[in-house]
């Protein structure tokens, strides 16, 4: 029912509100999407406007434009006004002249360390497909070296190539960790994840919430929805025109920014 | 107000349930996988213009293969037939979409996206491929035409073998292996990588013994082989992308069938730098510079000829993709030059040394013209001054009503020109009784495809299920006939005269259970027919080919593969000499049981062919053993 209301309000004719945030995203029926919208709604506290990344974008007179996703996002860089870009870990923001803030897929540097330590984890094998950013790298390290956690941090060039990583290079770990990355998570490198966690008996940390199950573990991830309240955090502070990191991370904003609960749409969460 | 009510009563629906989070987890991150595919786009293609099988890693790992197309042996669409050639080093033959003979003009095939196509006979040399299966990362089989891509040659199919990228801290292995027909060989491969860049440096040497004979399978034939292949690859990052520097070295020597001396000797050794770099969030751009060179020796104490063969080659390519419209349109556009040059006394008569330069610009568009409708069309304009101009084209329109469906119907172009040796050869073989003499008036044979596909996810895309039926028609097609000349020789010449159509149906279904678990099984059916009735076209596809296996985890660290194919009868035919052997059908097994009693460490045994002592496959006088190999890999 939900999703069914939800294509029917993406797909009627646009621009019937003279909203300030138009929300763009790559996949409008997709209950992770949807819970990042939810979030952006909450936080947000306005009516939007919403578009599909895979149509043109309606006219309008937006000040902030919101991309859920990595389509959205594509969709959305043409556009000349402010961007905030979440769930898209792929998304590199670069060569637009607009304010751009790109939503991270993690907890703060800061965060994740505490997060670790609190696990009892003093060597976690990091399983991405990209380089990690270098300011959350430079900023991991600080924070590990001061709680005595090591990260080991390993590139996979693609999915086959993980559950081979494992066999051979994992056995110090006392932790793993995917990182939230789409060339890496597939059922296949999540199998092999848990596996490698269950015959060693060190703890899984899953990418996603919704990956989180069992003795999969939540403590480094963040949800959709936890995104959505992020963007609409980063979108106020673009308006209000205040110099805004170009990667935020969800919590590490204040959330006095947040609009007063009274005025915003009943959330789902 | 309609959106205003739809936005309030979807604000207060409770949030469904009916999809469980995992499942849609990971559909979100297959979403976002499309967008991060290795074109650097970040809006998803959208689907292939031709059917796509990929020999993924843990395939290549758990296929226990020693030759590099033994990784090719039970896809769907492919045949490979084993033949230890005592007419130089070229020991199997390749094909898609059938004709398997020695010279497969229609096949390109890419390492690292740089072609190690032979334009010196117009075909693939296997053997000679200076890539080792440790560095394999994953090969790419795009079956049917993609010239409008790749270029002149990619008529049947485009094989891209790829190369792991040093990507690991501090990483190495070693394995060593043994078995029968004297099998015995060693590889090591190290790689370090960091911020600053990777470093990957890899060996392999080997030494095996000769195949049985066919006139008595007891005796050993002199075909024996020493082989040793060394590769280095290297990166650093630039501009935002990678600056990759790619080289390696093969050397062979290996017998022939006269005489137990290694009478050939082939050098090898190619050095590539390439970038590849973004130009904004939905563009790259990709630089590529090559240069190879194989010099073929063979000994001439029995014949007294030299009939020494030196290749070389430069090539370089560039291009563009882009994502534009919102990311609804996707351009890819470049150009490409190659000089190829070969210099024989034997091969070319009087004039040793003969060159070939190739330009070549082509442009592929693909629209999204509705959420469901993708249309996409390509062409490639090209000149040799040894192949002559051509265009070639591709159509494609593919239709997703369903999510995890699509629908496919394509037609292309594709061009085949002639090669070096088509229209300079002046050489005498068979003992001098025959004389080849290439046709400088050859030109390029237009090949038109139309097809039909379809692929399918299921399972929460854990079974993949793929139909394509396809009609080919190659005219103009390139054949070696006997022609006019001197009584006392055989005279044979290159000519265009021919017209090949080929037919066929593919089938695939592959189910990933879970982590290393997973069973396959695929069927061909081929059927060629030639205007001039040319037995090795006609009569040399098997009709019929079906695979099957599975790649099986078990409990203790024990891991278990299989695959069997059964392959319709043939005739084994040759464009290089009278003789013919009826084939009939038969059953090929391939196994291999690995046993990791620790991370660092694997022993494994493994075999090919294993139904039978020996078979023949090809028309050389030389049988296909029953191999059996076991060995251990350390690795840190």
């Amino acid at each position: 029912m939900r999703a069914a209301l939800l294509a029917l309000l993406l797909l009627s004719p646009s621009a019937a509100f003279a909203a300030k945030a138009l929300v763009v995203l790559s996949e409008p029926l997709s209950p992770s999407f949807r819970e990042a919208y939810d979030g952006f709604l909450a936080e947000w506290g306005e009516p939007v406007d919403t578009a599909r990344a895979d149509m043109p974008l309606p006219e309008g007179p937006h000040e902030v434009v919101l991309a859920l996703g990595g389509r959205a996002a594509a969709r959305a860089r043409a556009q000349e006004r402010p961007l905030v870009v979440a769930l898209a870990p792929a998304y590199r923001g670069v060569g637009r002249d607009a304010p751009t803030v790109r939503v991270a897929m993690t907890p703060s540097p800061e965060r994740f360390i505490a997060a670790l330590a609190a696990a009892g984890v003093k060597r976690l094998l990091a399983v991405r497909a990209a380089p990690a950013e270098p300011e959350f790298l430079r900023r991991a390290e600080a924070a590990a070296q001061e709680a005595g956690v090591a990260i080991d941090d390993r590139i996979v060039t693609g999915p086959e190539a993980m559950p081979r990583l494992l066999r051979r290079d994992g056995v110090l770990a006392d932790g793993i960790w995917l990182a939230p990355d789409p060339a890496s998570v597939t059922p296949e490198t999540f199998g092999a994840a848990r596996e490698f966690s269950r015959a060693r008996a060190v703890p899984f940390f899953a990418p996603a919430a919704g990956l989180v199950a069992g003795e999969v573990r939540g403590d480094l991830t963040v949800s959709f929805a936890e995104c959505g309240r992020e963007a609409a955090r980063a979108a106020r502070e673009l308006l209000a025109g205040r110099d805004t990191a170009k990667v935020v991370y969800p919590g590490s904003l204040p959330a006095a920014l947040a609009a007063p609960p009274s005025t915003a749409p009943a959330s789902t969460k | 107000m309609f959106r205003l009510a739809a936005l309030l009563a979807l604000s207060a629906a409770p949030a469904s349930a009916q999809t469980k989070p995992t499942d849609e987890a990971f559909r979100f991150f297959a979403e976002e996988g499309r967008a991060s595919t290795p074109l650097k786009r970040v809006a998803p293609t959208q689907g292939s213009p031709v059917p796509v099988d990929v020999v993924t890693a843990e395939e290549i790992a758990a296929s226990g293969a020693v030759n590099l197309w033994d990784l090719l042996r039970f896809r769907v669409g492919l045949d490979v037939v084993e033949g230890r050639s005592s007419a130089g080093s070229n020991r199997t033959v390749v094909s898609v979409r059938g004709i398997p003979r020695d010279g497969i003009h229609e096949l390109l095939v890419l390492l690292d996206g740089r072609s190690v196509y032979d334009p010196l006979g117009g075909t693939i040399l296997w053997e000679r491929i200076p890539v080792q299966i440790q560095d394999i990362e994953r090969i790419e089989i795009a079956r049917g035409p993609n010239a409008a891509l790749y270029g002149s040659n990619a008529g049947l199919g485009v094989i891209n073998i790829i190369t792991r990228v040093p990507a690991a801290p501090a990483a190495g292995q070693a394995t060593v292996k043994g078995g029968t027909q004297r099998l015995g060989e060693l590889s090591a491969a190290g790689e370090a990588a960091g911020e600053r860049g990777g470093l990957r440096l890899s060996a392999t040497s080997r030494d095996q013994g000769g195949a049985p004979t066919a006139a008595d399978p007891v005796v050993e034939g002199h075909d024996f082989l020493q082989k040793h292949t060394g590769n280095v690859r290297g990166w650093t990052p630039v501009a935002g992308g990678r600056l990759e520097l790619l080289a390696g070295m093969s050397q062979l020597r290996h017998g022939k069938t006269i005489t137990n001396h290694p009478q050939q000797q082939d050098l090898s050794h190619f050095q590539t730098l390439s970038l590849n770099a973004p130009t904004g969030d939905d563009s790259s751009v990709e630089l590529r510079v090559s240069r190879n060179e194989s010099l073929a020796r063979e000994f001439a104490a029995r014949t007294g000829l030299d009939t020494s063969t030196r290749f070389w080659q430069y090539d370089t390519e560039g291009f563009h993709t882009v994502a534009w419209g919102g990311g609804r349109l996707h351009t890819t556009y470049g150009a490409g030059w190659r000089y190829a040059a070969s210099r024989s006394s034997y091969l070319y008569g009087a004039t040793p040394m003969q060159a070939n330069r190739t330009v070549r610009g082509f442009l592929h568009q693909s629209i999204q013209v509705l959420p469901t409708v993708s249309v996409m069309g390509g062409m490639n304009h090209e000149t040799a001054t040894a192949g002559g101009y051509h265009k070639d084209f591709q159509g494609a329109v593919l239709w997703g009503p369903v999510e995890e469906h699509s629908f496919r119907a394509a037609y292309a172009r594709a061009n085949t020109k002639p090669q070096i040796l088509h229209r300079y050869a002046d050489f005498f073989a068979n003992s001098g009784a025959v004389h080849i003499a290439g046709n400088r008036n050859l030109t390029p044979s237009p090949l038109t495809n139309y097809e039909l596909g379809w692929r399918g996810l299921l399972l929460e895309r854990a079974l993949t299920l793929e139909l394509t039926g396809f009609y080919t028609e190659i005219r103009d097609h390139i054949n070696l006939d006997a022609a006019n000349g001197p009584g006392f020789f055989r005279n044979y010449t290159y000519d265009n005269t021919n017209t090949v159509i080929l037919r066929g149906l593919e089938a695939a279904v592959r189910w990933r259970v879970g982590p290393g678990r997973s069973l396959y099984s695929n069927y061909t059916q081929e059927t060629v027919a030639d205007q001039d009735a040319h037995d090795v076209y006609v009569k040399t596809t098997p009709r019929h080919k079906v695979n099957l296996g599975f790649d099986w985890a078990l409990p203790l660290n024990l891991r278990a593969s299989m695959n069997a194919g059964w392959k319709d009868a043939y005739l084994a035919d040759s464009t290089s000499g009278p003789a013919q052997n009826h084939v009939h059908a038969f059953w090929r097994v391939d196994a291999r049981l690995g046993w990791s009693p620790s991370s660092w460490l694997e022993l494994f045994m493994a075999g090919q062919n294993l139904e039978r002592p020996y078979r023949r496959e090809y028309v050389d006088g030389l049988l296909v053993p029953r191999r059996i190999q076991g060995g251990a890999t350390v690795r840190f």
